[in-house]
């Protein structure tokens, strides 16, 4: 038995004293289970309808698929009052209010009726199904391409909040607002989007694309019909949740970008607890705010927290990409402590090491940045860009921060003539070391040797590289975000091959990651409120639907007890559903087996 | 070669543009009076300025959902009932221009009110003085300002509505920064 596995096992025996002592203290809380089944009007079983039992004080739902007969059960949860939600598309959303959940087995017979309103129909679909329709009126590949890849990456594109009927004068100034806010498009393709949001989301047009025939989207197969979701709110509306990561102690910390904190969540207890990130004198929008650079209406982002992850010795590492700082969370003294960034922009992504130490993208910059928290040694490598144009681009960036304390800059923003900087993107440690990351706009991934330095690059045969992943056996995933695929790159033999994901309309993978012990591939459905699984054996997907709608991903961790944990990070927030930000665990095939109720009826 | 041609045009515009831009030799004109208080319907906001440019007004609740010209009326509540664009003041005999936003049954809590110069319509004017003025059942509070092309100031005015007791009515109270 190697050290590591060793380890390993240590470490599962303390997880299951943990849990043990968990439930032991947990005994004391009365629980109850909600069980039933869900039949339409006719009496006839609705399968793969979500049950979501949705816990007011606890701020939680939990949901779980009907199977075959219509029949469901939720796992054992807290007595209490609980809103219980159907929701299967094709279907009206039937809300039972306050059911009472008390020791022992609660039934539930629930009644949902077909939905036979065109529009209602339409807008039940998620936002993917939609943006085909805009992608159509547009006049070619690359506009498609610049569009996807521009215009997505804080929300998603077909909600509810983005078919909207402007004027050509509204969405001029909206194309000035998102360009203030990095969504900087070329004025070719500002020129068509006008008229293409219009004809695209009239209602003559979706109507006739989404309704003719109506076709919902397929139910969850395999061990996704049989998960338990569950959904934690997190922060509220003026929050942006960003990323989220897995503590070692069971524990879920995620940072909010726009309110400058660091959330915990225990999901065993449900207890959250936040912290705010220190500011020092960074001002609201931090080093950007000379720029121009738009901060949202609500935010309160001097640092603006963006990704966290946790360290060797349990301290949770963070990026602040306004204030251009990184900082340390020590969960034991609850004491930050500050990092600043002198050479480069925009930290971003992070991971740690072999040996401990962190390494991060800086966006903005184009260089990856490392801090050796045992020596104090710090880097900030400059990292290749693809044109001299971009090269002197990125070096002028500094320059126009500082220019802009003394002279007005903010015009250059939003008039830009789109740009297609390198921007260093996802960020992960293979197994010999070497630092990889991706240059989302460039098609581009490359390998740092930390002993040399040397930087070697890599072109990639798909659009949109963003947060890559490392497998048990070395081999290097991606997903394409503005491809709609994700692939596998092997550093041995230098292939790549890529599979489509099974989404019907246009999916925009945001990040993946890779269970090491399982080698399963999990992918955000950032567009279509889902997360995706990839066995690599099989080449299958599976496809868990989420029950929030415009539910946007950014990032994916695993606990010990076999869930998936991704956060709900569209942003705006107010255009998810609900009340705001999320932490959410799928743990796949969990749900209890119904029980017989066509029998004993 | 497009992009790149395309990128250099944009860092060098960027720097003329910049260098063409400075910020204002002298302090823009004065903002525009206040008008005289008036019986409004519930709370009303209402942002002032006199050169002939194109500013926004944002007003973002206490449930953290801002009305603005994209996005009104707000799911809240919140109406913007004047939104003044280039065509408005471009031309226009003079000032003041301005927009205003209402809610007409306000809830309690923090009110933000932010200004973004979006536009400066084909003016000169890199900097703009502007007025902001906010009513509520005979209270006004207001402040002014100076905002530059393209900056978006998120923070002009906080105040909060409240309720001294249960059941009185809602005072309007300015947060202090």
């Amino acid at each position: 038995m190697n050290a590591k596995r060793a380890l390993r096992r240590t470490s599962g025996a303390a997880t299951v004293l943990a849990l043990l002592c968990a439930a032991a203290a947990a005994h004391a809380v009365e629980t109850g289970v909600f069980t039933g089944d869900v039949r339409d009007q006719a009496g006839v079983a609705v399968p793969a309808a979500m049950v979501t039992a949705m816990h007011r004080d606890l701020r939680r739902s939990t949901t779980v698929f009907t199977d075959a007969a219509g029949r469901f059960r939720l796992p054992a949860l807290e007595a209490g009052i609980y809103d219980v939600r159907v929701r299967r598309i094709g279907y009206k959303d039937v809300i039972e209010h306050e059911q009472h959940l008390q020791d022992g087995t609660t039934q539930l017979a629930l009644k949902v009726a077909i939905e036979t309103d065109p529009n209602e129909l339409a807008w039940q679909l998620p936002s993917s199904r939609w943006m085909p329709l805009l992608l159509s009126k547009l006049s070619s590949d690359a506009k498609r391409e610049e569009f996807t890849r521009q215009c997505t990456f804080c929300h998603q594109q077909g909600s509810w909040a983005t078919r909207v009927q402007r004027s050509q004068e509204d969405w001029e100034k909206i194309f000035k607002l998102m360009g203030r806010m990095g969504g900087i498009i070329s004025a070719d393709l500002r020129k068509e989007l006008p008229d293409a949001f219009n004809a695209a989301y009239s209602e003559k047009e979706y109507l006739a694309k989404l309704t003719h025939p109506f076709v919902p989207p397929p139910p969850p197969l395999g061990i996704a019909a049989t998960a338990v979701i569950t959904e934690w709110d997190v922060g509220h509306p003026a929050s942006l949740q960003h990323d989220m990561t897995v503590h070692p102690d069971g524990t879920i910390y995620s940072v909010d970008t726009n309110q400058d904190q660091l959330y915990r969540l225990d999901p065993r207890t449900n207890e959250r607890k936040s912290w705010p990130i220190p500011r020092g004198d960074s001002p609201l929008g931090g080093v950007f705010n000379t720029t121009g650079t738009l901060v949202s209406p609500n935010s309160n982002a001097h640092v603006a927290p963006h990704s966290l992850q946790v360290g060797p010795d349990g301290t949770v590492w963070i990026t602040l990409c306004l204030g251009n700082k990184v900082a340390r969370f020590d969960p034991q003294t609850e004491e930050f402590t500050i990092f600043e960034q002198k050479e480069g922009l925009y930290p971003h992504t992070l991971r740690f090491d072999q040996k401990g130490r962190v390494w991060y993208t800086l966006a903005v910059s184009n260089h990856v940045g490392m801090i050796d928290p045992k020596t104090g040694e710090r880097r900030t490598i400059r990292l290749p860009a693809r044109t001299w144009g971009q090269a002197a681009a990125v070096r002028a960036v500094p320059a126009f921060l500082w220019l802009g304390k003394f002279i007005n800059l903010t015009d250059s923003a939003s008039g830009a003539e789109g740009v297609d900087l390198p921007v260093p993107y996802g960020i992960d440690i293979g197994p010999d070391g070497g630092v990889w990351f991706s240059q989302l706009n460039v098609r581009r991934i490359g390998r740092i040797d930390p002993d040399s330095g040397a930087i070697k690059m890599i072109d990639t045969p798909f659009t949109g590289p963003r947060r890559l992943r490392f497998d048990s056996k070395g081999d290097l995933w991606i997903p394409g975000f503005s491809a709609g695929l994700i692939a596998r790159y092997s550093p041995r033999t230098g292939e790549f091959k890529t599979w489509k994901l099974p989404i019907d309309g246009v999916e925009t993978p945001y990040a993946l990651n890779v269970d090491r012990h399982t080698d399963t591939v999990w992918v955000c459905g950032t567009n279509s409120d889902s997360l995706i699984s990839f066995d690599p054996r099989s080449e299958q997907f599976t496809v868990y639907p989420l029950p929030t709608r415009v539910t946007y991903t950014r990032e994916i961790d695993f606990d010990t007890q076999g869930g998936i944990w991704t956060s709900n990070s569209n942003f705006p927030t107010w255009q998810i559903e609900g009340t705001g930000p999320k932490l959410i665990r799928i743990e796949p095939g969990a749900a209890p087996v119904p029980e017989q109720l066509a029998a004993k009826e | 070669m497009a992009v790149r041609r395309r990128l250099l045009a944009s860092v060098w515009l960027a720097c003329v543009s910049a260098a063409c831009t400075p910020r204002p030799p002298q302090q823009p004109a004065q903002p525009p009076a206040a008008p005289p208080a008036a019986a409004v319907s519930g709370l009303n906001v209402t942002l002032m300025w006199d050169a002939p440019v194109d500013l926004d007004l944002y007003l973002t609740d206490p449930t953290s959902e801002t009305v603005y010209f994209a996005n009104n009326p707000s799911r809240t509540g919140a109406r913007l009932l004047h939104d003044a664009r280039c065509r408005h003041v471009v031309g226009a005999a003079e000032g003041p221009f301005f927009e205003q936003a209402q809610v007409e049954d306000p809830r309690s809590g923090r009110y933000r009110i932010g200004v973004d110069f979006i536009d400066a319509c084909g003016a000169q004017d890199a900097a703009v003085s502007f007025r902001v003025v906010v009513d509520y059942a005979g209270t006004r509070r207001e402040t002014t300002g100076i905002v530059r092309l393209e900056e978006f100031q998120a923070i002009v005015l906080e105040f909060e509505l409240s309720r001294l007791r249960s059941g009185g009515s809602l005072t309007l109270e300015e947060v202090e920064r």
